[in-house]
């Protein structure tokens, strides 16, 4: 505790002593906007060439330089991609306020840039993605659903877990160990049908960073990943809007000023309408015996935010989200619905104290839950999960010179986690059953970092989060330290290395070989303890020329008290269901190549990972027992199914003309590790004599039963995956606003991706098996799709 | 529950093979090779007979038939008693033996099994003993050894059935029974439907009666929802006046019960991408299979009587 307490000293102490040896010094801040919308714009550059100094805005739009004393004028440029640069020419004589609004520019000068060579070259913070809207809906997509999650898998060291999916593996992370916010809010199940859609509505989209390593000490709570997802916040200049119509779904935005200038509202909805067609169907088929009536299925989703400037150094917002997948089946004695979602809302503040300290305080609820429900004849059951978080933090941004940002800030969650919560019951009360546990958690996180520039060669962040997490009479207590390094070598090339420490408290339930809505969240407690890592990296950017950007990353994580199941556990309903967990470790490793090109009618990126990810079980209970039947493969390390060695992604996008521009991404991914049985064998059954007591009532139920030998689990790959999409934009320019028609033909080459591989047993006439036959499943063959879009 | 999970996984994933085709194919797996085990197969209860079976396991897709262990000197050792179980060579078409096999059903697997079966066996009746240890001792003609040791758990007290008819003259069955609070406890649940089957020939005209019986439940569950209060299972109104329904409430062991939730998830993984493969159980040590004891008991009921 003595080292926590002097590392936060130091942090504290580090700014003033430097400041203390500066010449006089004044600050110039503020925010800056898009002109057109009056929406902050986030990762801003601002830059004063004369004295080679600059920084960028936060994820609030706002940004602080303190430089020295000037008796001559300076320009000062801001810039942000796609848009026209602003110089302006100041006296810095005393601490200056400027927001600046930036102008997008004309069609002729539209660049696509993700993020600037400048900030990666510059910046401590390594391993990050970052996407821009625009960029991703050019890319084509399966169905023409713009998905910003499938365009971050297309980013070195990440990738899907299976054909179509929207779920996210990090560096050999697992599903449950990425973070994912939506306005400061955890969303717990950010997909739609499966993990092929995910949740997020691209039009309603501001920007989004995926954190893969190295993570700043505000993150905390997850392994792996972190994907922090801006909402737009709506136009306070003009009433707007944009849509989409598309094969399966159409969306609408609308925002505008409510005081112009000062406060704004964005809402924006989308829904898919399959459920439509699939009823048609059924209705057609009404009269036909042998027709089997399609389910019901649809999703939408509704995302909505207002914002009202208190003051000019007051800001208020309230963002929401509310988001269901529906499905129903319904015949004369079955009525089954299964319905699933999340439900999002922060309340955020943001204020500016001065110049050089700026607060962005929220408070937010998140909520997931699933219900499966049935009724027939009298019977009725319900089967759910929830879990309901209400989080409070603040984060304050305190920029004392030119030489440090500290950040730091708290955080606290309240969890409440219902699992497996079954209520089952006869209408005429001959019988009701209920199950289910109710668990609380509080989760705790203090912060503190320095973004420290030694000099111009050498910048530090070291910084130093703690966390915490109460549930089950039990306190759970974490130090995780962070750190990243960056030298400059050269004006084009840097070197960077970064350490993170990261702790989770929470844990996905989930037994299956696909991404469920019925996974589970779970907490630690006195049984089952965090999961903990270590990740180090180190890495190379060099920019080539004005266009493009090289970098390279190697990375290692080692991890702690990863959870697997026993074989056939029960986690639906089971009030013991630590009793079916096993624990163990794993560690990751690969290197990580890319490239982009930022500027130009061509621009787009290649992506190379090289990568190995391991899990070995023991045998290890909650009780911290060993016990060798549940060990997973004798307790040898194995591969986790989402492990892949190699890892390609190509993309392009190619302005044509003022209207046309062409786009195409081809991926290439090794095989996922399966389990395939390799032996098999007879179970004669209880039964298969009818001797005595055993009489022939019994006899039909297990008789002779032929059963796969799974021998070692993950010891398979599947067949690589790869395919070429391609996209193709038209744009219409009517007086009202814009439009366009976005052609995507998802796996141009119809490539039999595998989804998944199953055994068919061929049987004779009488229906014995007599030999069995391997068999691929693959989702999507060339899908062609055709959306028109249009904002105005 | 799971049946409801994955049937509607399987309906969503069925819309969307809605929009494709042909995306199922053939493809060649190349496995390793198998190292085949012995796989033991003895369910005791008491009053009758000891039995087991002795077989190999063998490459997934090698040719399917029994590979029995034969001359295997099999031991069960119970309250200082040893039986030794001795082979039997059972012919399914020797005359007379349907008293004691179904032989009918056996000839739909005579291509893998071919016309005979190899057993080991005892005349001794499996005694009463409840909730005391059984040790099982094999070793093969060429010196491996396996072992396990089992319980037979205390039969239920007793089961009730009843009916109730809704307004169309369609009836439910409710089945109760009450769980003892005091240990933790598997049972299997198996429901029959016995079904009078009338055939008259068309030249004599004579009527033959004949009984078939429907697998309507047979599943495994453990005490964990009703911790200690009465278990009711239900049906759904599916039965009419007379029907005859059989229910067969096993008490059966720990190791049973993961034998058979891993028996069902390996089977299901085999052809489901929602399925967690799983290894399948056992508490044989130097093989696989199940060494086991239950009791059961069981209860009828005429629907409408």
């Amino acid at each position: 505790m003595k080292y926590i307490f002097s590392s936060v000293l130091i942090f504290l102490l580090l700014p003033s002593l430097s400041s203390g040896q500066s010449s006089p010094s004044h600050t110039i801040s503020g925010v800056i906007k898009a002109a057109e919308s009056g929406e902050t714009l986030i990762g801003a550059s601002i830059g004063v060439a004369s004295l080679k100094k600059g920084t960028y805005t936060n994820d609030y739009g706002f940004y602080s330089l303190t430089l020295p004393e000037s008796t001559d004028s300076i320009e000062i440029r801001f810039f942000f991609a796609g848009y026209r640069t602003e110089p302006r020419t100041i006296l810095l004589n005393q601490n200056i306020q400027l927001d600046i609004e930036l102008t997008i520019a004309s069609l002729d000068e539209v660049v696509i840039e993700a993020n600037s060579i400048e900030e990666q070259l510059n910046s401590t913070q390594m391993s990050v993605e970052r996407i821009s809207m625009e960029e991703a809906k050019r890319l084509p997509a399966l169905f023409g659903e713009v998905d910003i999650i499938k365009t971050l898998q297309l980013k070195p060291g990440v990738s899907s877990g299976s054909e179509g999916s929207s779920g996210i593996f990090v560096r050999g992370g697992g599903p449950d160990q990425n973070l994912v916010l939506l306005d400061n809010t955890v969303v717990y199940n950010p997909s739609h049908l499966f993990g092929f859609f995910s949740t997020f509505n691209s039009d309603a989209v501001k920007d989004v960073k995926l954190y893969k390593g190295g993570f700043p000490g505000q993150y905390g709570g997850r392994l792996s990943s972190v994907i922090d997802v801006k909402m737009n916040e709506g136009n306070k200049k003009k009433f707007s809007g944009a849509g989409g119509v598309g094969l399966i779904a159409s969306r609408l935005t609308l925002e505008g000023p409510i005081v112009k200038d000062k406060a704004s509202f964005m809402v924006s909805g989308r829904r898919t309408y399959v459920d439509i067609i699939t009823r048609q169907i059924n209705k057609l088929q009404e009269d036909n015996p042998d027709f089997n009536p399609i389910p019901d299925y649809f999703f939408y989703d509704f995302n909505a935010k207002v914002n009202y400037e208190l003051s000019d150094k007051d800001q208020l917002f309230l963002s929401g989200y509310f988001g269901r997948d529906k499905f129903t089946f319904k015949d004369d004695d079955f009525d089954f619905n299964f319905n699933w979602g999340n439900s999002n809302a922060t309340l955020r503040w943001n204020h500016l104290f001065s110049p050089k300290l700026f607060l962005n305080t929220s408070a937010s609820y998140s909520d997931y839950e699933y219900i499966i429900s049935n009724n027939f004849d009298i019977f009725s059951f319900e089967l759910g999960s929830r879990i309901t978080d209400g989080t409070f933090r603040t984060d304050f941004t305190w920029i004392p010179d030119n030489k440090h940002t500290v950040r730091f800030g708290a955080s606290g969650i309240y969890h409440r986690f219902i699992v497996g919560r079954l209520n089952a019951g006869a209408s005429d009360e001959s019988f009701s059953l209920e199950a289910g546990q109710t668990y609380f958690g509080g989760e705790y996180g203090l912060y503190i970092g320095d973004d420290f520039e030694v000099n111009n060669r050498v910048k530090l962040n070291a910084g130093l989060r703690l966390s915490g997490f109460s549930s089950d009479s039990t306190f759970y207590a974490g130090v995780e330290p962070r750190f990243s390094a960056r030298i400059t070598l050269s004006e084009n090339v840097s070197v960077k290395a970064s350490y993170a420490r990261m702790i989770q408290y929470l844990h996905l339930v989930s037994n299956s070989g696909a991404s469920l809505p019925t996974d589970i969240w779970y907490p630690s407690n006195r049984r089952v303890p965090p999961q903990g890592s270590h990740q180090v990296v180190a890495g190379i950017n060099i920019s080539i020329g004005e266009q493009y950007i090289l970098s390279n990353e190697i990375y290692y994580k080692w991890l702690e008290n990863q959870i697997d199941f026993r074989d056939a556990a029960n986690l639906f309903v089971n009030d013991d269901l630590d009793s079916e967990f096993v624990f163990g470790k794993g560690w990751a490793y690969g290197n990580e190549i890319y490239i982009e090109k930022t500027k130009g009618r061509l621009t787009g990126w290649i992506g190379y990972t090289l990568a190995w990810s391991f899990r070995q079980f023991q045998g290890v209970n909650p009780n911290g027992e060993v016990r060798n039947e549940d060990a997973i493969n004798d307790g040898e390390p194995i591969f986790p199914r989402n492990d892949k060695r190699h890892d390609v992604s190509v993309v392009a996008l190619y302005d044509l003309s003022k209207r046309w521009s062409i786009s195409a991404s081809w991926e290439y991914r090794s095989g996922n590790a399966t389990t395939l049985p390799i032996g098999r064998f007879f179970s004669f059954g209880p039964e298969f004599l009818n001797l005595g007591n055993a009489s022939a009532t019994d006899q039909d139920a297990n008789f002779f039963t032929l059963i796969p030998d799974f021998v070692k689990r993950n010891s398979f790959r599947m067949p690589a995956y790869h395919k070429l999409d391609i996209g193709v934009v038209f744009k219409f320019f009517p007086k009202w606003g814009e439009s366009d028609l976005t052609l995507s033909v998802y796996n141009a080459y119809n490539r039999r991706n595998p989804y998944f591989l199953y055994i068919e047993p061929q049987t004779n006439d009488q229906g014995v098996p007599i030999d069995n036959v391997a068999k691929q499943v693959a989702l999507f063959p060339v899908i062609p799709s055709i959306t028109y879009n249009f904002k105005f | 529950m799971t049946f409801y999970i994955k049937t509607s996984f399987f309906a969503l994933l069925g819309l969307l093979f809605l929009a494709s085709c042909n995306l199922t194919q053939e493809v060649d797996l190349e496995l390793p090779e198998y190292e085949e085990q012995i796989v033991v197969e003895s369910y005791l209860e008491p009053g009758q007979p000891f039995l087991l079976t002795l077989v190999k396991s063998s490459g997934f897709f090698d040719d399917i038939e029994l590979d029995y262990v034969r001359e295997a000197t099999v031991t069960i050792t119970h309250e200082g008693n040893t039986d030794t179980l001795q082979p039997l060579e059972i012919d399914i078409l020797t005359p007379g033996i349907e008293a004691v096999l179904d032989t009918a059903l056996l000839s739909l697997f005579e291509p893998i099994i071919g016309q005979g079966l190899y057993l080991y066996g005892s005349f001794s009746l499996v005694p009463e003993f409840y909730n005391t240890d059984f040790s099982l001792q094999v070793t093969t003609k060429d010196g491996q050894k396996l072992s396990a040791v089992t319980q037979i758990p205390s039969p239920i007290e007793s089961q009730e059935m009843e009916y109730r008819f809704n307004d169309d003259t369609m009836a439910l069955v409710l089945t109760t029974f009450q769980d003892d609070p005091n240990t933790v406890d598997y049972y299997r649940r198996l429901l029959v439907e016995r079904k009078r089957v009338i055939t008259t020939d068309s030249i004599t005209m004579e009527s033959d009666t004949t009984f078939v019986n429907d697998v309507d439940q047979d599943f495994t569950i453990d005490d964990e929802v009703s911790n200690g209060g009465p278990i009711v299972f239900g049906t759904g109104f599916d039965y009419e006046e007379g029907d005859t329904l059989i229910s067969t409430l096993f008490h059966v062991t720990n190791d049973y019960y993961r034998f058979i939730a891993t028996r069902d998830a390996a089977i299901q993984a085999s052809f489901s991408p929602f399925g967690q493969p799983a290894v399948v159980y056992t508490n044989i040590t130097g093989g696989i299979g199940l060494f086991t004891g239950f009791t059961r008991r069981r209860a009828m009921i005429v629907v409408g009587e």
